[in-house]
């Protein structure tokens, strides 16, 4: 929790914190090893990285966030409706999800970064369309299974309406699957951003998105292994945040959980 | 049931119909195409025009599609642009590839994953809980070619133990499957325990254990069962995809599978190549599919198919 | 002091010793590639490397000398060729005699005829049919001579068919096995023959014991794609290859700075010119100062030093220096200061806004050099928007014709393989205009002239000397920001010797018969 406040707050405050301009590029100080003038050493133009992983917070959340959105919006009503109603409405709605899935994700990528042109928000819309089915079919399963229970029967004898029984029973109950896997998912969408980055198509420069300097870095492995440790650090906390947050909203999402723990 | 999974079959067929139909679309909606990028400096508007007809790129989409079906339905999925060679036989030599890979690194997986899940599920918070929580956490934020690379300098170039790049022996999987394998069973932990906690709070748990039944009956038999569900759907999930081939780890390990072929592919628009890799990886990833589905019901008899 | 001497001696001797190990026989090469070769056949097969592998099967009439000394082309299965005195269209090739192709058959002028018709041949459908258009006919003279027609007078002629597509096939075999399949079992005149080709896995080659040029030391070579640049340097490091193509500049300095690697760093001399191409049809671009402000803006020298640590230097002339009748024509410094005045001269005291497309990861630090002007342009006001594009989906851009063409900044590498001027300036004429590759839409009708009359330049003397006007015209009308030549770096490990990457970026097939492996580490 206390990570991903940090985060937020960083990605706020960018401007203030940032000791350098982080596309400030300085030729003659390329890929310096962390240092007093730059505590986290220069990358390959010799920009700070402490500031570049400041200003990157911004972006890596916002790209972390906005394509598990769009999964999430396209994914969620798609899988829960289908499960609920199953019938000829499950049928439409799988087919076209199997499609979303059989279709490769990197050809799904390069297709939306040809024709929507490359950029930022090109590659959330690629990266959070990629992730769709994987709520839809989550979730689906999870309801298909929930859709059964006791309490969902009690509620329609009881002569609850369809949608009531869907969005108030159901999709609250079947959350903490789905909370757990956005909350990774947060994760894999900036990974998602450094594969694209890793084949060229990912963020332009001169955007410090974390990703992006990583799988840039790799290039520099063997000479100088700061600048992809650094943003690969900063990711991994920074999952570790979001996955902190994810556990702590399951417990407080989800009714039944007894809490008998600590 | 026999007749379930022809119905499934049949669905398939349709998934696969309206795939051609979005490959074959998407593929020449994006820009550029083979004859501009294979024509070298002293090409003319002549001879990009003379490629494309070569080719048979010159023709309307529609009627492209209509050879490109026929074809199909004779089993024949054309030429490769880039090698003269059939498409099938293009795939036929990198698939096995992949699905030694694939199987492998699901292997490792799920032994890994599923079990650290499973016990962290019964002793929550324990150290060994929070310790293989970290390291989940850490398999599912490592960048694919990170762990690769890191791999390899340690097992191929430091102590010079295995090889690096290839695919003709055993030794040669090794490093390419567990990068595959370490990172997907971070997520499989994952999933494994939270649906593992959540099936344990459960009533039925709690009347098996008042029963006075012995605690490893109930985990394994009573709970494990009906946390399964997610995690199936995850390792599925999982296994399709890494049938698509992993670029990232096949390019790092340069391995011949599909991902490679594919992403080969789709840069020189060899489209005749992309379309069967497509409708292949497709398939295969369907009949998986229908696998997991088939396996719901298996693991919770509740789940009936209509 | 008789002692003294014996001492020098033997040392002497040691020395010598150390320095001239007796090349020895044997041995299986493993070479990296940084691309995948798609089809062992040179009419179908794209990228130099790539075409390079063939060529030690199917060798080529010419080649490039490969340290780009003089004279530019050497020979290979041709021995020697001259124009006709009487008419500057034809020319004569004599040809090698004695060369049996892998498959037994006689190499001869009908087998030149057969190839080169081949490739001009639309049933074939060959990818670089363009550059040989100039070609009219091909007749065979007798057994060992050969006379090749053009359209029109043509001086670069035997630079051409040293052009990496151009191999010589036995016709036997191609027509044993007709076009399309011919790939899987090609048969040439080189000093190795073709055992397999597994796409994406490897290629095998062994030596050919009845080379004409004597059987090589080598037993085989053995070529692997490795696409990563990190996999393949340390598959490099770890002893599974021994050659290693493109290797970033910061890894070529730790392996001089470590000689304990036991790995070699290979820099053949450049022939590609990488620079930023400004469409002088758009806005601000369309006056000459605002395209030299650019290049007086950006600092050359530093991007040479830091980003290539000196491995290469700043481009000052449209050819690269090993080009034929190359001149060093004009090198713009580094002077911001000019720059901002140039700009004010020419109406932008404040710069202006623009778009720079590239496809990245095509260039040995593409990214880092499109950052770096980037920056220095925003010195100078002008702010630089970049917009990296798949590499196909760029080279769409660039193929489309002006009307529909939105290029205004492009960075790009124009590489020159057969280091002849008609290609080097070539480019820069309005013929050469999208779909052709110049999407600078460039064209000066002094520079065209020109071009017309270096082809008809009958003495090198003369020839040279048009083309040095040629590129001192387009330096000054900079339809580029000239950056630098790309370097070639490869490495090698130490115990393979005598071996040579060509200035045309191919393993030289003649020098590869000497290359040999020291045994015993």
């Amino acid at each position: 929790m206390a990570i991903v406040l940090l985060a937020i707050f960083t990605a706020s405050f960018a401007p203030l914190i940032a000791p350098y301009d982080p596309l400030k590029a300085n030729l003659r100080e390329m890929l310096q090893p962390p240092s007093l003038r730059h505590p986290l050493g220069t990358d390959e133009l010799g920009r700070d990285i402490l500031s570049r992983i400041i200003y990157g917070s911004r972006i890596s959340l916002t790209l972390g966030v906005v394509s598990v959105g769009i999964g999430l919006m396209g994914g969620l009503p798609l899988g829960a409706v289908g499960a609920y109603y199953g019938g000829a409405a499950d049928l439409i709605i799988m087919r076209f999800i199997d499609i979303l899935l059989a279709f490769p994700a990197i050809l799904l990528a390069i297709v939306v970064v040809s024709i929507l042109g490359p950029g930022l928000y090109n590659a959330m819309i690629a990266v959070g369309v990629a992730q769709l089915p994987i709520y839809a079919r989550l979730i689906r399963s999870v309801v298909l299974s929930i859709k059964e229970k006791d309490f969902v029967e009690a509620a329609r004898a009881l002569g609850a309406g369809d949608s009531w029984i869907l969005f108030r029973h159901i999709v609250p109950n079947a959350m903490a699957p789905i909370i757990v896997q956005a909350t990774l998912n947060i994760a894999s969408a900036i990974l998602s951003a450094a594969a694209l980055g890793f084949l060229g198509l990912g963020a332009q420069p001169p955007t410090p998105e974390w990703g992006t300097m990583l799988s840039k870095g790799r290039v520099y492995l063997r000479v100088a292994p700061h600048v992809t440790t650094f943003p690969g650090l900063a990711i991994l906390l920074t999952v570790l945040g979001f996955n902190l947050l994810g556990d702590g909203l399951r417990d407080a999402l989800d009714p039944r959980m007894v809490r008998t723990r600590r | 049931m026999g007749r379930y999974i022809l119905y499934r079959l049949f669905l398939t067929l349709f998934v696969l119909i309206g795939i051609t139909v979005l490959v074959f679309s998407m593929i020449r909606l994006v820009p550029g195409d083979p004859a501009e990028l294979l024509a070298d400096q002293w090409a003319t508007k002549e001879q990009i025009e003379f490629l494309r007809r070569t080719w048979g790129l010159d023709k309307p989409l529609l009627v492209q599609y209509i050879v490109f079906m026929k074809n199909l339905l004779q089993g024949n999925l054309g030429e490769s642009i880039a090698s003269n060679m059939p498409v099938a036989y293009e795939i036929r030599m990198r698939f096995p590839n992949t699905l030694k890979l694939a199987a492998a690194g699901m292997v490792i997986a799920v032994v890994i994953g599923g079990l650290a899940g499973i016990i962290s599920a019964t002793k929550p918070y324990s150290l060994f809980d929070n310790l293989a929580m970290v390291f989940a956490l850490i398999g599912v934020s490592t960048p694919a070619f990170w762990l690769g690379l890191m791999l390899i300098l340690l097992f191929s170039v430091k102590l010079n133990w295995l090889p690096c790049t290839g695919a003709d022996t055993l030794r040669h999987l090794i490093l390419p499957s567990l990068t595959l394998g370490l990172l997907a069973a971070g997520i499989i932990a994952r999933q494994t325990r939270s649906s593992m906690l959540e099936t344990l709070q459960q009533d039925y748990i709690t009347t098996a254990r008042a029963k006075g039944l012995r605690e490893i009956t109930v985990i394994y038999l009573h709970a494990l069962r009906n946390a399964l569900i997610p995690v199936v759907t995850i390792v599925g999930l999982q296994f399709g995809r890494l049938l698509g081939g992993t670029v990232l780890v096949e390019t790092v390990f340069s391995w011949p599978g599909m991902g490679r072929l594919m992403v080969d592919s789709i840069f020189t628009r060899d489209y005749p190549v992309i379309q069967g890799a497509v409708l292949v990886f497709a398939a295969a990833f369907s009949l998986v599919n229908l696998g997991v589905d088939l396996l719901y019901g298996f693991i919770d008899p509740r789940i009936r198919y209509a | 002091m008789r002692k003294v001497f014996w001492l020098l001696i033997g040392t002497l001797a040691l020395f010598s010793a150390a320095l001239g190990a007796e090349p020895r026989s044997g041995g299986t090469l493993v070479v990296a590639l940084g691309t995948d070769i798609p089809i062992f056949d040179c009419v179908y097969c794209h990228g130099i490397p790539n075409l390079g592998i063939i060529h030690l099967v199917t060798q080529g009439l010419t080649r490039i000398n490969p340290t780009g000394g003089e004279p530019k082309v050497l020979p290979v299965l041709a021995t020697s060729w001259e124009q006709s005195p009487d008419d500057p269209r034809v020319w004569i090739f004599h040809l090698r005699q004695g060369v049996k192709f892998h498959d037994g058959t006689p190499f001869n002028a009908e087998a030149v005829k057969f190839n080169i018709e081949r490739m001009l041949d639309p049933e074939t459908g060959a990818l670089a049919r363009g550059a040989f258009r100039m070609i009219e006919a091909v007749e065979v003279v007798d057994d060992y001579t050969v006379k090749i027609i053009t359209k029109e007078p043509f001086a670069a002629l035997p630079a051409q068919l040293a052009y990496s597509p151009m191999c010589i096939n036995s016709p036997a075999q191609v027509r044993k096995l007709g076009n399309k399949e011919y790939h899987k079992a090609p048969v040439g005149t080189g000093p190795f023959k073709f055992v397999h080709h597994i796409r994406g896995q490897e290629v095998r080659l062994e030596a050919n014991e009845e080379y004409w040029g004597g059987r090589p030391y080598l037993d085989a070579i053995v070529v692997k794609p490795i696409p990563e640049v990190a996999s393949r340097l340390m598959a490099l490091e770890a002893g599974e290859v021994h050659v290693a193509y493109h290797v970033p500049p910061r890894d070529a300095k730790r392996y001089m700075d470590n000689p304990g690697l036991g790995i070699d760093v290979l820099t053949p001399p450049q022939q590609r010119r990488m620079f930023i191409g400004l469409n002088v049809q758009w806005g601000p671009f369309r006056d000459p100062r605002v395209r030299q402000a650019l290049n007086y803006a950006v600092d050359k020298e530093a991007i040479v030093e830091s980003i290539f640590l000196g491995l290469t230097r700043p481009m000052d002339s449209p050819m690269p220096p090993t080009a034929l009748c190359y001149t060093p024509a004009k090198y713009y410094e580094y002077n911001p200061d000019k720059a901002r005045e140039l700009l004010k001269e020419a109406g932008y005291p404040n710069g202006f806004e623009v778009t720079l497309h590239y496809g990245p990861g095509r260039y040995l630090m593409d990214t880092e050099v499109v950052e770096a002007v980037q920056f220095y342009l925003e010195q100078v006001g002008i702010k630089v928007k970049v917009v990296a594009l798949e590499w196909a989906a760029y080279g769409a851009m660039m193929r489309k014709p002006l009307e529909e063409n939105k290029l205004q900044m492009f960075f790009i590498g124009w590489g020159l393989p057969t280091l002849d001027p008609e290609l080097g300036i070539g480019l820069f004429s309005k013929a050469a205009w999208s779909p052709g590759l110049n999407c600078m839409f460039y064209t000066n009708p002094e520079v065209e002239e020109l071009i017309k009359a270096q082809r008809a330049a009958t003495t090198l003397e003369e020839r040279c000397a048009i083309v040095k006007r040629i590129q001192e015209l387009i330096m000054e009308d900079a339809p580029f920001i000239a950056l630098y030549y790309e370097p070639q770096i490869h490495a090698k490990r130490r115990e393979v010797k005598d071996f040579v990457i060509s200035v045309t970026e191919r393993i030289d097939e003649v020098l590869i018969r000497d290359t040999w492996i020291e045994k015993g580490e």
